[in-house]
């Protein structure tokens, strides 16, 4: 019901070595290089591997149970489900990249991709499903599809291509001091939902009317976003720390890493810079609900309150 | 003796008007599925179907020459939007479907091409109505990737040919409600296999057909978790957007 961003940077190990040698990984020559199809494949089936094997060891060793399947809706406000349709649409990406490299054309790298990341995310969820701390979740899995079809439509919609769903990170207390749901557990980046944005950035230069495009700078967007907020919310009084967990919606300036970087001839580096395009990194926003309020570099908080105070927004994560 | 001018039903064991096709055949699904072994013989009968078109498809490939089948259209892509009914023995009643579905082809000569498609099964027909504000219930969600070939003809020998036959084998995985009873797994492996037919609504210069009504009769063999194999039904039409 968690990890799905665990699995999608376990991923990135293969993807770094297939990526030493790539420079022309964008093509859509119709010629199938078996070679790289055996590499590629081969280091997708090893990273697989390594990743059931480092599950099995951290979460699910000692804790199996029978297959049983849990509603989760309430946990973390739903905003884990966001989390769980990006690790879909990411694990995708990784995927379409690999049978790029191999040779595949778009289209059927895109597909075989989608279908490869949701097969892989519905895997670790089935794992999940065995282990006795937590269950599979069926709201997790249809973000999961949601994810990865959305990948799909992304890269084979003309109109769609202008979007793209992205993520961000902020360490919470949750992790830096350790303060968990579940007594005992110690928790992850990726459980740490407080620190986690999601961004549907929308490419406005390409959007905009030819004449138009010399007024916007090309790797400049808008993003729609949705963070957790009081995600972390413990009180010790023994109140619901549930009841005020939410999600809060925000619209943001964002940049693309991959136009911002110049392309390399270096496989490894073309590879980073494209992956890094799916990342956001700290820009303008403005909080919509609740709350509403300006971020003059999301997510550092500046507030005048008897002198000027700089620092995390707490209330993203507690 | 009089000749009777009706059919015999088997369950009521008494005549029917023909009128009453309809409920003599839910009478022979009825025994059909009360029935282990003509259960199956109807699957067995899928899977000899389905070897025997694969096949058939591949001796017919192998005799053609490389011109001819070249002369088939195979679109580059495909959307496709299907509507339809689902059967699942474990849940009763028949559940409406929708299944979006990509396809791209694998070959340029070999009307083979591989598909992705996501399956929306609701409780009942209650839930297709937009306008209320109830949460939507699903009694299967799930997402099946595969590949299909279409028994393209070759449109120098049939340039007026609207008609197409295909089969098509995926492999996904599909989500269920808790059932009533007898709790038979909740999440699953399945393996739908779909016999169906194109039949194109336009074409273009080049014999390339524009869109397509498409009809598909799929039989899922499901594994679920942790309990047994499954089976279950869909009857879908739809249509098929291919671009070249």
């Amino acid at each position: 019901m968690r990890k799905p961003l665990i699995a999608v940077l376990l991923l990135l190990l293969p993807q770094w070595v297939m990526a030493q040698s790539d420079s022309v990984a964008r093509n859509d020559s119709s010629e199938v290089n078996w070679a790289r199809v055996a590499i590629a494949t081969g280091g997708l089936a090893a990273g697989i591997t390594g990743l059931h094997i480092y599950q099995s060891n951290a979460w699910w060793s000692n804790n199996r149970a029978p297959f049983h399947v849990i509603e989760d809706d309430q946990y973390q406000a739903e905003f884990d489900k966001v989390g769980h349709f990006f690790g879909g649409y990411y694990s995708s990406y990784f995927f379409d990249e690999a049978y790029r490299w191999a040779g595949l054309d778009t289209a059927q790298s895109a597909v075989l991709g989608a279908f490869s990341g949701a097969l892989w995310e519905f895997y670790i969820e089935s794992e999940d499903g065995f282990a006795h701390d937590w269950g599979f979740s069926r709201g997790d899995a249809k973000s999961d599809i949601l994810g990865a079809s959305f990948y799909l439509l992304n890269n084979r919609i003309p109109f769609l291509r202008d979007f793209r769903v992205k993520w961000f990170y902020t360490p919470t207390t949750k992790v830096t001091e350790g303060k968990t749901d579940i007594p005992g557990h110690k928790p992850t980046i990726i459980e740490d939902y407080g620190g986690q944005t999601y961004y549907l950035r929308a490419d406005v230069h390409h959007m905009l009317p030819d004449n138009m495009k010399s007024y916007w700078p090309s790797w400049l967007n808008l993003a729609f976003a949705v963070s957790g907020y009081n995600i972390n919310a413990h009180y010790p009084d023994g109140s619901d720390n549930f009841a005020d967990r939410k999600k809060a919606y925000y619209i943001s300036l964002d940049y693309d890493m991959d136009k911002l970087i110049p392309e390399s001839s270096i496989g490894i580096l073309n590879f980073v810079r494209r992956a890094l395009g799916y990342w956001h990194f700290p820009a303008p926003a403005l909080r919509l609900s609740p709350n509403p309020k300006f971020f003059l570099i999301f997510p550092v908080s500046i507030t005048f309150d008897h002198g000027l105070h700089i620092g995390a927004e707490p209330s993203l994560g507690g | 003796m009089q000749a009777h001018p009706f059919i015999f039903d088997p369950i009521e064991q008494s005549y029917r008007e023909f009128s009453d096709i309809p409920r003599l055949l839910a009478s022979a699904v009825a025994i059909i599925s009360r029935s282990k072994t003509l259960w199956g013989a109807c699957r067995f009968a899928l899977v000899t179907m389905s070897a025997f078109c694969v096949g058939s498809s591949y001796a017919q490939e192998k005799s053609l020459p490389e011109l001819t089948i070249s002369s088939k259209p195979i679109p580059t892509e495909s959307w496709s939007f299907h509507f339809g009914v689902l059967e699942i023995p474990e849940y009763s009643g028949v559940h409406p479907l929708l299944q979006p579905q990509y396809e791209t082809t694998l070959s340029k000569v070999v009307p083979l091409t591989m598909l992705f498609d996501v399956t929306l099964a609701y409780t009942d027909f209650s839930q297709l109505d937009v306008l209320s504000s109830h949460r939507l219930a699903f009694v299967d969600y799930g997402f099946h990737g595969g590949v299909r070939y279409t028994f393209a003809k070759d449109r120098k020998a049939y340039p007026f040919t609207a008609l197409e036959y295909f089969t098509s084998l995926l492999f996904g995985a599909d989500v269920f409600p808790d059932p009533p009873s007898n709790d038979p797994g909740r999440v699953c492996i399945a393996f739908p296999l779909t016999f169906g037919a194109l039949y194109g609504l336009g074409e273009r210069s080049n014999f390339q057909p524009t869109t397509q009504l498409e009809f598909g009769l799929t039989a899922r063999p499901v594994w679920y978790y942790r309990q047994s194999w499954g089976f279950s039904y869909a009857a879908t039409i739809g249509f098929r957007f291919p671009s070249y």
